[in-house]
């Protein structure tokens, strides 16, 4: 008699719960280890910001820090935010999105992203493990200008080897986001037919792609001035420190559009879905996407304007940085086209999404205020500049990416977020925003400098630091609130493939999606497949 | 008007009524305008933020107040989720529109800036006072972390700048070669420039009015950049050589602006050790190898001073040296 056996095969090492992680190319999954390691070194720089801001409480340097920590806080802050949280956690979106919104089954080169996704968490750690050299993490400002920079003792090369890593990050995903909008769109989708917030995306791209080559040689430079004895920065031996910041900015504006268009497409998604009509003038926010980018190209030296330059050339980038103006105007005022006559309905991605059309234009006008260079020799490098970045990065970027998040949540994970905390989330952020940073213009008219631990006693200077400190707290309680919320969804309701009615291709598949996505694509034939998809479900209903 | 626009409309008058009430009490000291300015340059770059605060506050209005007058209007109420709106795709005559208004806007903006610039960027050519007085010309150096200003006359103060009234004071802006990039800035006295290394930039500035006027460093300069403050105290012209002579001669507030911001006489350790009983202070010739090319973290505060600079220090340090034991 033989034993009828059933052969066992056993699930190899690289399926694992755990390991399928490590070994994935899965587009999706890629995407949300992106968002979820951004998440976390978003929750690092906000406490970073956090100690700040008690620190800030009085105008006594080192009541919770010592002003040496300060410097590192506030360098580590900036350099997290930008490189850690919001320009990854873009990528994670482009990522996990523009496949799907293009009906394509992954990246074009899945290897590549999966290259990407492991050298921005190198990069991470290699950036924080200054923390733990002997000089300490870096304290010479997210912007490492030299000589400072040069001279500093702290653990400058271990983040020019981090920003090394991230940049190449950047690049191979820039590429792959590239190459994917190019050779993977389904049939029938032109591109006046691609989802705006793949236009975005793709502009993100083509920014990183010519930007970060001038912040590469530029600090390849400074690690040659520090370790090699070359002296391209130093003039003490016939350098020139202003070239540092020529190359810097070369890269440094366009990355803030790097950071900031994207929300703007993600605005540019969820305002119609929202409103249940079509984007006013889709082809206007297409190019106006590209306009904002070609001209942002040309602005580097509006960070400039104190150094002594020339009046002729500050002219000239102050004309150029208010021309981009008019593009960012034509956006805000096709959203607001968008809104009228709709059918609003204020679920929580598009609260996140007016809160950034209000933010972001307070932030967009105090930027035209800037570029008038004799007002900028007034405020510049004080906390009116820090308050108008923030609202441009947190009201501008970090709101768009919340829109997203409780937008996208249920595709990606098949559960809702929340409603109620939701909704307690957004108010936090949208009170706390400008708490924070509205009374920060107020400062620098005053007089304040940014990067002090310490500042004059007076009693308009504490009043308005005490309720920027106020203000920050709420914004740490609303980012408490998501992250409960997040927990919280483990347990809510499983969701269809289309909770929100949507307009584009994401939402034809299942949440979560299957591996590459689809069985089969419906043949594009309008920006909004999925409205023409319903559309067509109901005539043949009422035929039938 | 429909009724959600009247009452829209009474709601932004009240807003604006209540802010025009409070404007007086806020004017001036509490952060909604720059500080007052006291100089012709700073009163040119008042008056462009005046003009940018207009134009941008009619955009932020009209942009605000649109969201909000929407948002009301057309929020769901009752209407079922999928209901939808009309169908519009856009309007190209009224895309063109706000298109060129912006354009307009900017437009205006800009060609304010070049009508003020000539006020704030050329130095004055008003009459100076006394009559006949040629500009009053300094050197202003960045070190970490003080200022050293040099007189035509050969003398020097630290962090604070002596000027008479009502003469227009030129300055040559740089950074010790060595060191690292510094920003010049009294906010009642014009906008910053920076003192960067191997460059000299150029600023200037008329103080209207005796008094003191503060600023900070301006660029983020190291370990104790916000204590990196200076000011410029301006004097009647008649009391304006005494005050540089008493100044200059100093070695205390010398002491003060290169030391005293590591370094107790007494008491705790700041950032460097406390000087009490250390033998170097009564040694010039110690002193000045220490001051001029630095110590392990100490930076060279003195590099550049002259023999006469040392020797004023020294002056000074002596008599702590001794105060010590």
């Amino acid at each position: 008699m033989t034993a009828q056996t059933e052969r066992i095969y056993p699930v190899p090492w690289y399926r694992g719960r755990f390991a399928s992680w490590l070994v994935t190319t899965d587009h999706k999954r890629i995407g949300i280890l992106y968002i979820g390691t951004s998440l976390v070194f978003f929750v690092l720089g906000g406490f970073m910001a956090l100690l700040m801001r008690t620190e800030l409480l009085t105008p006594d340097t080192a009541d919770v820090v010592s002003a040496e920590t300060y410097n590192r806080l506030f360098t580590m802050h900036g350099l997290t935010m930008v490189f850690l949280v919001i320009v990854p956690i873009l990528a994670g979106f482009g990522n996990y999105l523009i496949p799907l919104m293009i009906g394509a089954a992954d990246m074009a080169f899945p290897r590549l992203n999966a290259f990407s996704y492991w050298s921005f968490l190198l990069g991470g750690f290699v950036l924080y493990s200054g923390w733990f050299a002997s000089g300490g993490a870096a304290d010479t400002g997210w912007y490492l200008y030299p000589p400072y920079s040069v001279h500093s003792t702290s653990a400058v090369d271990l983040t020019i080897l981090g920003l090394h890593l991230l940049a190449i990050s950047s690049l191979a995903g820039a590429i792959n986001f590239v190459a994917t909008v190019h050779t993977l769109r389904t049939a029938g989708m032109t591109w006046m037919r691609i989802p705006l917030f793949v236009w975005t995306i793709y502009t993100y791209a083509w920014l990183l792609i010519l930007a970060l080559p001038a912040i590469g040689a530029a600090l390849t430079m400074l690690l040659l001035d520090r370790q090699a004895g070359t002296h391209f920065f130093l003039p003490d031996e016939g350098g020139n420190a202003l070239l540092y910041q020529h190359m810097f900015w070369f890269f440094g504006h366009p990355e803030v559009y790097i950071m900031v268009l994207p929300a703007f497409g993600i605005v540019s998604e969820v305002l119609p879905v929202f409103s249940r009509k079509p984007i006013f003038g889709y082809a206007a926010i297409a190019f106006s996407t590209v306009g904002i980018a070609f001209v942002s190209l040309l602005v580097w030296a509006h960070h400039m304007f104190a150094v002594g330059l020339p009046n002729y050339l500050n002219s000239f980038f102050m004309i150029a940085s208010v021309l981009v103006a008019v593009p960012t105007g034509v956006k805000v005022i096709n959203w607001l086209a968008t809104l009228w006559r709709g059918n609003l309905n204020f679920a929580t991605p598009m609260l996140f999404a007016l809160g950034l059309l209000s933010i972001f234009t307070i932030g967009g006008l105090t930027g035209v205020m800037l570029a008038a260079f004799p007002f900028d020799w007034q405020v510049h490098d004080t906390y009116f500049v820090v308050g108008h970045l923030h609202y441009v990065l947190f009201g501008g970027s970090i709101f768009g990416i919340f829109a997203g998040l409780y937008y996208w949540w249920p595709k990606m994970f098949g559960r809702m977020l929340g409603e109620g905390l939701g909704k307690l989330n957004f108010w936090l952020y949208f009170i706390g925003i400008n708490l924070t940073f509205g009374p920060q213009h107020f400062l620098g008219l005053l007089g304040m400098p940014r990067r002090v631990a310490g500042y004059r006693d007076d009693p308009w200077w504490q009043e308005w630091n005490v309720v920027s400190t106020i203000g920050s707290f709420m914004l740490g309680l609303g980012t408490l609130v998501f992250f409960w919320n997040v927990l919280r969804s483990r347990k809510s309701r499983r969701v269809g493939n289309d909770p929100w009615l949507g307009d584009t291709l994401e939402w034809y598949t299942t949440s979560p999606p299957p591996e590459y996505n689809f069985d089969k694509v419906p043949y594009i034939s309008s920006p909004r497949p999925l409205r023409d998809l319903r559309r067509r479900l109901a005539e043949e209903g009422v035929r039938r | 008007m429909p009724p959600a626009v009247r009452r829209l409309a009474s709601i932004a008058a009240l807003v604006l009524g209540a802010l025009a009430l409070a404007a007086p009490a806020f004017a001036d000291n509490a952060g909604l305008t720059p500080v007052s300015p006291e100089s012709p340059n700073a009163e040119a770059i008042n008056q462009t933020y005046y003009l940018l605060l207009i134009v941008t506050g009619l955009v932020f209005f009209a942009a605000e107040g649109a969201l909000v007058v929407f948002v009301v209007r057309y929020r769901r109420r009752r209407r079922a989720v999928d209901v939808e709106g009309p169908q519009i795709h856009g309007n190209t005559r009224l895309e063109v529109l706000w298109t060129i208004i912006p354009v307009f806007l900017v437009a205006i903006i800009v060609a304010f800036v070049f009508y003020k610039l000539p006020d704030v960027s050329d130095v004055s050519r008003a009459a100076n006072e006394p009559a006949n007085e040629p500009n009053l010309k300094i050197d202003v150096r960045g070190h970490q972390f003080y200022w050293e200003f040099r007189y035509p006359d050969g003398s020097v103060t630290y962090d604070t700048m002596v000027v008479p009234v009502n003469r227009t004071v030129e300055l040559d802006v740089t950074s010790q070669v060595k060191d690292v990039i510094h920003s010049w800035w009294i906010p009642a006295l014009g906008g910053k420039i920076d003192a960067i290394p191997g460059r000299l930039n150029h600023t200037w500035f008329r103080a209207q009015r005796a008094g003191v006027f503060e600023g900070n460093c301006a660029e983020y300069c190291g370990l104790n950049h916000s204590r990196m403050v200076m000011n410029v105290h301006a004097l009647p012209a008649g009391e304006f050589d005494a005050e540089l002579e008493r100044l200059s001669s100093s070695g205390r507030a010398q002491f003060e602006a290169a030391c005293a911001k590591c370094h107790n006489v007494s008491g705790p350790q700041l950032v460097g050790p406390t000087l009490q009983g250390n033998p170097t202070l009564a040694d010039a010739v110690a002193l000045a190898t220490l001051v001029r090319n630095g110590r392990n973290e100490m930076p060279p505060v003195g590099a550049g001073w002259s023999d006469e600079q040392i020797q004023n220090l020294v002056n000074y340090t002596k008599t702590i040296a001794g105060s010590g034991q």
